[in-house]
């Protein structure tokens, strides 16, 4: 019974055979599992970044103003729109409650993505691909990023911000 | 504790298996999923 | 030792403390206050992200869903394990309580606690959700109704423990602990490591919100706030599986087969699972890959690993108990038989299954470094959740309440029929719900948000029918388990109120 104390000597009494065959199953598979990790870390193409600096938020006001500046091509919605050239440091701002500049990239280029917040966390999701990063104030993360597909993209924030959470899409377009 | 041939945890154990089967094909299809989306490092 | 009030509760031959009893009694009925009104909230939740229903506004929705998660996930688990504790001690043990005036702290700490942090959400004061992520700031009364709820939890464990210590020095029982009070200590000490997680965390928060502290990075705040919020779910973990044995000898007379196997997984929680905190942190600045691996990883993944071990052991333990009874036919005549019609066996099955089929291998996956990257923060994540705390958590306790009735409040359940209805409304809701939510998040439906489609933004986003149609899903599925909830409050209270009384 789990609600009396077992009987002397439990310690020692053997397990039975399905208890050893499964135990053993289920250990065999968590190292499996562990060790998945690194394994894609070195031959996968779809890892998290470790490539990050803390800055000031206002500095990365300034660097994105720059950025858009330099390279800006139209205007969308009031937000510019921005065609880098292929290999280029790119950056997006999230703020409450909008995302800018909208990025125009080329299918099978990389770009190093720089992404901050100006005041509180938000979350970067690419939608319809479903992948997912932090936006941190005070830290800029670098992603590495080949777009292997191209079209329209937008950018859902998917970190609660405050009240106007919700509206808060931008937009991404990759020509191929 | 001794159990009889017949008092074996056969059922639970065909159970334990067909939770690990799912486990394992959908640990596999999220793999798949992943490498799917666009390249990132 | 004649000061102290026993009476031999005549079903168990448990010898219980009059003083543990009235505890039990109140933490069990604050806690069903809680659930009833976190239920009634996350009704609303649902209907509103039904997208077709869409029922609260943007302000009411983000400030019901703080509210849901604070009166579930804290107050309602938290207040029921305060009786479990007190339970496995001092009644297991046929002990009495150690310091009775502590355990009334506890009350009325996590109960001002609780409220002050309920009413500054209710009020506006507080729209930060549950993770109250800095910069966002709450009023700083709200950071200090978390701190007080969390120090009368941690003095419910030290009552546990003290009593613990009482019950082996006063020989209330010979050789070691009985298995459901070892694995309630297992979750104690988890307790009291990730509660003081929570300190660190809040109590400089509280400071900033007060104007006291200047500046406090995002970053490192949600690092010491998962060392405390994820860790801590792994306090339920371990009071659920204490409480999934407690059922299968309840309900079946299942002895555990080997203590040596329970007992290790229950040590494995405790020295791998503290670890695991970053799963939220996967796709954050700030840490090396390696580091991230190695925490969630849980050390090579020993915890999963004694999950892995339980999800065997109790089946088995149930299947051998009811072999024993005579069901050996073929490989499954002991399910067959098994007491389906009693909500106490039904409850322990589904949250076996939702805990470990939905909730545990989605959390294993969701968790895996990489594959995070797919699943952060969309609806993949309550999902998982749901499936864990309330199909595998909430159904465990609500099955252990049938039994709590008749030995602690001394009333038979009105109305038992319906009671055997519950648990497959309430388990068999929250499983479709957590999928449904699950197969939603991966298309990118994002969590906490009061309208995917960004109907004030610059831009729409358009799901489609499939994602339209499992929001439905949930919708529905959510109303089923919301029936299946308040039936389970209406019967607990009804019970209480006009329930025959059990003679002692």
């Amino acid at each position: 019974m789990s609600v009396t104390s077992p009987q002397p000597g439990w310690w020692n009494s053997p397990l039975h055979k399905e208890e050893k065959i499964w135990i053993t199953i289920a250990a065999v598979w968590c190292v499996f599992i562990t060790l998945a990790m690194p394994w894609w870390h070195i031959f996968g193409t779809q890892n998290s970044s470790q490539e990050y600096y803390t800055i000031n938020p206002d500095d990365y006001g300034t660097v994105v103003d720059k950025f858009i500046e330099q390279y800006t091509v139209g205007e969308e919605a009031g937000i510019p729109v921005v065609a880098p050239p292929a290999g280029a440091e790119i950056f997006l701002r999230g703020q409450q409650w909008m995302w800018d500049p909208i990025l125009k990239l080329k299918k099978g280029e990389t770009y190093r993505l720089h992404l901050s917040s100006m005041d509180v966390l938000h979350a970067m999701s690419i939608y319809p691909i479903n992948m997912n990063f932090e936006v941190v104030p005070g830290w800029d993360y670098v992603l590495t990023l080949t777009p292997t597909t191209s079209g329209e993209f937008n950018i859902i924030c998917n970190e609660f911000c405050g009240i106007g959470h919700h509206s808060m899409i931008g937009k991404i377009y990759v020509e191929s | 504790m001794d159990l009889k041939p017949e008092e074996h945890p056969k059922g639970s154990f065909i159970l334990i298996m067909i939770f690990f089967i799912t486990f394992s094909l959908f640990y596999l299809l999220n793999w798949k999923y992943l490498s799917e989306i666009w390249l990132v490092g | 030792m004649s000061s102290w009030n026993y009476r031999t509760c005549p079903t168990t031959g448990f010898k219980v403390h009059n003083k543990a009893e009235t505890l039990i009694q109140f933490n069990a009925v604050t806690s069903i206050v809680f659930l009833l009104v976190g239920g009634i909230v996350g009704l609303t939740l649902a209907l509103t992200r039904w997208q077709a229903v869409h029922l609260l506004n943007d302000e009411w929705f983000y400030r019901f869903l703080s509210l849901h998660g604070i009166a579930m996930l804290v107050a309602w688990i938290v207040f029921f394990e305060m009786a479990v504790l007190y339970f496995a001690s001092a009644v297991i043990l046929n002990s009495r309580l150690a310091a009775p005036w502590v355990g009334w702290l506890q009350y009325l700490l996590m109960l001002v606690g609780g409220a002050l942090v309920a009413v500054m959400i209710l009020t506006g004061n507080a729209d930060v959700m549950f993770t109250s992520y800095v910069p966002l700031k709450a009023h700083h009364l709200y950071y200090l109704g978390i701190i007080l709820f969390a120090v009368g939890a941690i003095l419910g464990c030290v009552v546990f423990f003290a009593t613990l210590v009482v019950a082996k020095h006063e020989k209330t029982y010979t050789g070691s602990l009985p298995l459901v009070t070892f694995g309630a200590a297992a979750a104690a000490i988890i307790a009291i490591i990730t509660l003081s997680a929570g300190a660190i965390v809040f109590i400089p928060t509280w400071l900033w919100a007060a104007g006291i502290i200047p500046v406090m990075d995002s970053e490192v705040y949600r690092l010491l706030f998962w060392g405390f919020g994820h860790s801590s779910q792994q306090i339920n973990v371990a009071a659920m599986v204490s409480i999934w044995y407690l059922l299968a000898t309840l309900t079946v007379g299942a002895v555990p087969l080997n203590e040596k196997v329970c007992r290790t997984a229950f040590v494995l929680y405790i020295l791998f699972i503290c670890i695991a905190s970053e799963h939220h942190l996967l796709v954050d600045p700030g840490f090396s890959a390696a580091h991230k691996t190695w925490n969630t990883g849980y050390f090579m993944h020993l915890a999963v690993l004694a999950s892995m071990i339980h999800a065997f052991s109790v089946p088995a333990a149930t299947e051998v108990a009811l072999r024993k009874q005579g069901h050996t036919r073929g490989a499954f005549e002991w399910l067959k038989k098994a007491p389906w019609g009693n909500p106490g066996f039904s409850s322990l099955v589904l949250s076996v299954v939702g805990f470990g089929f939905l909730g545990g291998i989605t959390g294993v996956i969701y968790g895996t470094e990489q594959i995070n990257i797919i699943a952060h923060n969309n609806l993949r994540i309550p999902g998982h959740f749901h499936a864990t705390v309330v199909a595998g958590t909430t159904m465990a306790f609500m099955g252990i309440t049938w039994y709590m009735l008749p030995l602690m409040f001394r009333r038979q359940v009105v109305a038992p029929k319906l009671a055997s209805l519950q648990p497959w409304l309430f388990g068999g809701g929250m499983m479709m719900f957590s999928t449904a939510m699950m197969f939603a998040g991966g298309f990118g439906v994002s969590r906490r948000s009061w309208d995917m489609n960004g109907v004030d933004g610059p831009f729409q986003v358009n799901f489609g029918p499939i994602v339209d149609l499992s929001l439905a899903v949930m919708g529905i599925s959510g109303v089923v388990a919301a029936l299946g909830g308040a039936i389970f409050c209406l019967l607990a209270v009804a019970t209480l109120l006009f329930g025959k009384k059990v003679n002692a």
